[in-house]
């Protein structure tokens, strides 16, 4: 029998592959300022819109960094589950799940803003248009994720169905993010290509400002949801433990 | 011996088929009787009170803004073979799952990326069976002059088959010890057919129509084609890990 | 990679089974089980149902992997080689692992081919003999008897001639004919062949027997084999 301590040990421990981050209360504090910062760059420094869109671009600084992070959180998932399967002692097993979970909370948001904005913008609140016919398309995707893992009862295969399907699941990401730039009949306004940044320089700041403060709310999230997921597991044992003695 | 154990598992899924013939007839069945019904209700509301005619290819009135004439009848074709393929597609293993001899297979020394290949190319087969019988009752219900315009639509209807029977028959490995797992392939499959569905819809209908240019058909195919590829090499690399476990 | 292998199976075990845990969810079925059989061993695997027997069967068998530990079959890793280890075990299980709507002939035909048998025809037809199927071996395995699907199952097993065999409870439900022709094919490879039975009625397979042990609370116990003598005819 193993030691119940040293059982219980790397459970209880923060996991591995973030522990080298910073710790989650200040992920909390960071992204709660810059995200305030956001809001106010956004509309107290940066310049109206000139190119039509005019007052309702202003949610494009906080729909296009949603947007970006739940990508981002798909990109984890992605990573982990790659791991995972190429060697037994990856990232904890907490950390994929959450990622997709905190993926699709994010691509919830995406909807929302954007059909706020379409509304706004193009006075519709849905358009069945190469990008969000695409996201929507992810969306799904990652939603069955969830129901892949719940209908399988063994662990370790509920493991292993789950990361594959993690990294299947990510082939919509690209397609998503291509949607805009390459498919030719969509409404999507295109604001950041390679060749050129079509925004000025205080934009640029607030977009950025924006997008790391929904990447490390990303993060603090990420963690709490591992070290809950760890702790879960390490009261399983305590209580499985205590049945034996 | 590679190739001598792919012939031994495809040789053993056409005499388990060929036995019965319940797959491939239900699939048939299935789709001819879906169509009938789309046929019917359609005619009974084109001649409703406006007393207009049922739109053949070449004469149809067209809406300023609405769908092309093949558009319609194109997606209810490929909704009907997704759904039929689905039919196929669930019986991936059902001769190993009902005669219990899942374990029989696995314990045969072969590359599990075999065992893909196998079960991939059965399903692709079946399909075509089923779409050399559909097809042609589609043009007779649908198309009636146009009909043999059909026939080019072969590499549309080749590079869609290979989509459903590869994405279809790794998800339909990844629910093999699901529970309820013939409600969880389709909630699963369905989003990642999606891409394939939108493409194989578009490239019949412009083929169809005959207006449409030919740059957009080619970038359909291309675009199947690329789905294809992604997903082989995603099934090439994981399949060993899904039935591992 | 050789080098550990030869560490473990360093005293000519044929099967050397070293720390092995098998998790179900948090159910821990095996519990470092530790294991070595030399070439030829014969091993009966007592204990109650549901005490891991079929789990660290499957494990050397290469159907299902440990959650920890390793094992080696026949010089192979379970682990790292599987493709090597499938082609030396032969396994019965609880069902024949045969296609009900193919022939009994159609059905070894099968799995020759994919052992990559040379001359699979002739090895089929050799197999329906010894285990005195070659009437019936035109008729679908459904259509069979639950006795003959069993001495048909026991012919897949050894098709490939493998130098291990995995037996779990091939006694099980099995009628008076199929249990002698059983008997014969054990009588022939008892020595030859490394075999591991589970069983939890020991008295027929004794007389074979080099080894005994107990799975009990996912650990394997030693059982003396005398106890067992009063239930040997």
């Amino acid at each position: 029998m193993t030691p119940t301590v040293a059982r219980l040990a790397p459970a209880g421990r923060p996991a591995s592959l973030l522990r080298g981050l910073v710790s989650a209360p200040f992920l909390y504090v960071a992204a709660a300022l810059l995200l305030s910062a956001g809001v106010l760059l956004a509309f107290l420094v940066a310049p109206l819109d000139a190119s039509g869109l005019g007052f309702t671009q202003k949610i494009f600084y906080f729909h296009a960094a949603i947007a970006e992070t739940a990508l981002i959180a798909f990109a984890v998932a992605l990573v982990a589950a790659v791991l995972r399967l190429v060697r037994s002692a990856g990232p904890p097993a907490g950390l994929e799940v959450a990622a997709v979970r905190l993926g699709l909370f994010f691509s919830g948001l995406v909807m929302v803003t954007g059909m706020i904005w379409g509304r706004a913008a193009w006075g519709v609140w849905w358009a069945w248009e190469p990008r969000l016919t695409t996201f929507l398309m992810a969306l799904l995707v990652y939603a069955a994720y969830f129901v892949v893992r719940g209908s399988i009862d063994d662990v370790q295969r509920r493991e292993t169905v789950g990361s594959v399907y993690a990294i299947i699941a990510f082939v919509t990401v690209p397609v998503t993010f291509f949607a805009t730039r390459y498919l030719p009949e969509g409404l999507h306004p295109v604001v950041m290509t390679a060749s050129e940044a079509r925004m000025e320089t205080s934009m640029a700041l607030t977009f950025a400002v924006c997008t790391l403060g929904m990447v490390a709310l990303l993060a603090a999230l990420l963690r709490s949801e591992v070290a809950l997921a760890a702790g879960a597991g390490a009261l399983d044992e305590v209580k499985d433990l205590l049945e034996e003695r | 011996m590679a190739g001598r154990q792919l012939i031994a598992l495809l040789r053993r899924d056409l005499l388990l088929e060929t036995r019965r013939l319940q797959t491939v007839l239900s699939m048939v069945i299935f789709a001819v009787v879906a169509m009938v019904v789309v046929r019917y209700g359609w005619s009974a509301d084109l001649q409703g009170p406006s007393g207009a005619s049922f739109p053949s290819g070449d004469t149809a009135p067209v809406g300023e803004a609405g769908p092309t004439v093949g558009a319609v009848p194109a997606a209810m074709l490929w909704v009907i073979f997704v759904f039929a393929a689905m039919l196929g597609l669930s019986r991936t293993f059902a001769h190993e799952r009902e005669d219990d001899c899942l374990d029989g297979l696995l314990l045969c020394p072969v590359d599990r990326v075999l065992v893909f290949c196998a079960k991939a190319i059965t399903n692709l087969a079946l399909l075509l069976v089923m779409q050399v019988v559909a097809i042609p009752v589609f043009g007779l219900f649908f198309l009636e002059g146009s009909a043999v315009r059909l026939l080019v639509c072969t590499p549309v209807v080749l590079l869609a088959d290979i989509g459903l029977a590869s994405v279809g028959t790794l998800v339909a490995t990844m629910v093999l010890h699901a529970r309820s797992r013939d409600l969880v392939l389709p909630v699963v499959l369905l989003p990642l057919l999606v891409p394939v569905v939108i493409a194989a819809t578009s490239a019949t209908a412009a083929i169809v129509d005959r207006g449409a240019p030919l740059a957009d058909v080619l970038g359909r195919l291309g675009f199947l084609a690329a789905y294809d590829a992604v997903f082989l090499v995603l099934a090439w690399g994981t399949y060993g890990l899904l039935m591992r476990d | 990679m050789t080098g550990r292998s030869a560490a473990v199976t360093q005293a000519g075990a044929w099967i050397a089974v070293e720390g092995l845990s098998r998790r179900f969810g948090r159910r821990e079925v095996l519990r470092e089980v530790a294991l070595e059989l030399p070439q030829g061993a014969f091993l009966l695997l007592l204990g109650a149902n549901g005490a891991g027997k079929t789990t660290l069967l499957r494990i050397l068998a290469a159907l299902l992997p440990p959650s920890s530990g390793r094992a080696e079959v026949a010089g192979h890793d379970i682990r790292t080689e599987p493709v090597a280890v499938r082609r030396a075990v032969g396994y019965v299980g609880h069902t024949p692992l045969l296609y009900r709507d193919l022939t009994a002939a159609e059905n070894l035909r099968f799995y020759a081919d994919m052992y990559g048998l040379p001359d699979p025809s002739a090895r089929t037809a050799e197999m329906l003999d010894r285990v005195e199927l070659r009437r019936r071996s035109h008729d679908a395995a459904g259509e069979l008897s639950r006795g003959m699907r069993q001495r048909l199952a026991i012919a897949r097993a050894l098709l490939h001639d493998p130098s291990v065999l995995l037996l779990d409870e091939p006694y099980g439900g099995l009628d008076d004919r199929a249990a002698a022709v059983l008997d014969r094919i054990l009588e022939e490879q008892a020595g030859r062949t490394t075999v591991v039975l589970v069983t939890h009625e020991p008295a027929r397979p004794m007389r074979w027997a080099t080894a005994v042990r107990e799975v009990r609370d996912g650990r394997l116990h030693p059982r003396d084999v005398h106890v067992l003598d009063a239930g040997r005819r």
